[in-house]
């Protein structure tokens, strides 16, 4: 799910530079109201746990490979607003340190891991979760949520590698960028996820949450009595 | 033990057992190289081209060049591992701080009646 460097056309990646810059300003707003000092070290290991989690790369048939994110499970731990920014320092580090992702990709890439992603789980989990949520619930809502929310994320960036064709194609058709179109794009990237990479994720979001449930349920953002309204 | 303990463990552990990641050694879906690019279309795309591998980072797929096709391969990803947690969570760590801006959570707690972990006072 990493696009890399001259997949999208510069219209696309410069379209969620701006995008992205406007939701990371926002992000550090909300935090520098609601941070405490003491959760800075659950964001630094969540941040390392979604780099490192990245890492796994699982073959399907048919010559591709993907891996989970962590991106709904740092939702329901840290809050989307901490999880977005936690997930998209180890997106950062990915590009810069290891060359996995674009430069140019990189907001787009942000967008879709660390932004579409702990979002749609984190308010997935909340609604599955209304009323009074036994832990089997809780358990079962952080897979569902994972599940869901990176199938939303692979079929986000499906969309924007197939609208590549046309924005940028020569005048004989020939695409400048990412070469698929969308009825190409969108089932190939939802498809691997719908069938596999989803299941990872929600075995690895559930699994975590039922160890913090178990050992130090107040570690969970969604434990929290006191947890900041969403602006 | 503290729970941020443990987890901090479980992820060294993770980091451990990292190399199981390089059995699929498959590009993933739209984030194949110009060469696989040239076999499955027959060109390369021109735009692509001219950005392709703008910047191939420091330790370019994760496994340093010189550990690269030989069993050394896993340390190297092992390596990697615990080089990228180490920068990852540095960083983290440093927004975190000025974030935060070394705001306690006693703050909070007189704010809102509560303890960190959400029990009544």
């Amino acid at each position: 799910m990493h696009i890399p460097d001259g997949y999208l056309s510069p219209a696309t990646f410069g379209f969620f530079y701006a995008v992205m810059i406007a939701i990371w300003a926002w992000a550090s707003r909300v935090l520098k109201k609601v941070l405490k000092l003491r959760q800075v070290p659950i964001l630094a290991l969540g941040s390392a746990f979604s780099f490192v989690i990245m890492m796994f790369n699982i073959p399907v048939p048919g010559g591709s490979t993907g891996h989970a994110t962590g991106g709904a499970l740092l939702a329901i731990v840290l809050g989307p607003w901490a999880a977005l920014i936690s997930i998209s320092i180890a997106l950062f580090v990915q590009a810069v340190i290891f060359g996995d992702g674009g430069l140019t990709t990189f907001a787009a890439n942000s967008f879709n891991i660390a932004f579409i992603m702990p979002f749609s789980g984190y308010y997935l989990y909340k609604l599955i979760c209304i009323g009074k949520p036994s832990t089997a619930r809780k358990i079962f809502a952080a897979g569902f949520a994972g599940y869901i929310s990176l199938n939303l994320a692979a079929i986000f960036t499906g969309i924007e590698l197939g609208l590549q064709p046309l924005i940028a194609s020569k005048p004989d058709g020939q695409p400048l960028y990412a070469p698929y179109p969308l009825k190409i794009a969108v089932p190939a990237m939802a498809l691997e996820h719908l069938i596999l990479f989803g299941f990872i994720e929600a075995a690895v979001t559930s699994a975590v949450i039922s160890y913090i449930l178990k050992n130090e349920r107040t570690l969970l953002y969604t434990e929290h009595k006191w947890k900041y309204k969403i602006p | 033990m503290h729970i941020k303990t443990k987890l901090w463990i479980w992820l060294l552990i993770i980091a451990l057992i990292v190399p199981l990641g390089l059995i699929a050694t498959a590009p993933a879906w739209g984030e194949w190289d110009t060469a696989q690019l040239m076999e499955k279309l027959g060109y390369i795309p021109e735009g692509l081209k001219k950005i392709d591998r703008l910047w191939n980072g420091i330790i370019s797929g994760y496994v340093p060049e010189s550990f690269e096709n030989s069993p050394l391969s896993a340390i190297g990803y092992i390596f990697s591992a615990l080089t990228g947690i180490a920068i990852t969570a540095g960083i983290a760590l440093i927004i975190g701080r000025i974030l935060s801006g070394k705001r306690e959570v006693n703050e909070l707690q007189n704010e809102t009646g509560m303890g960190i972990n959400g029990e009544e006072k």
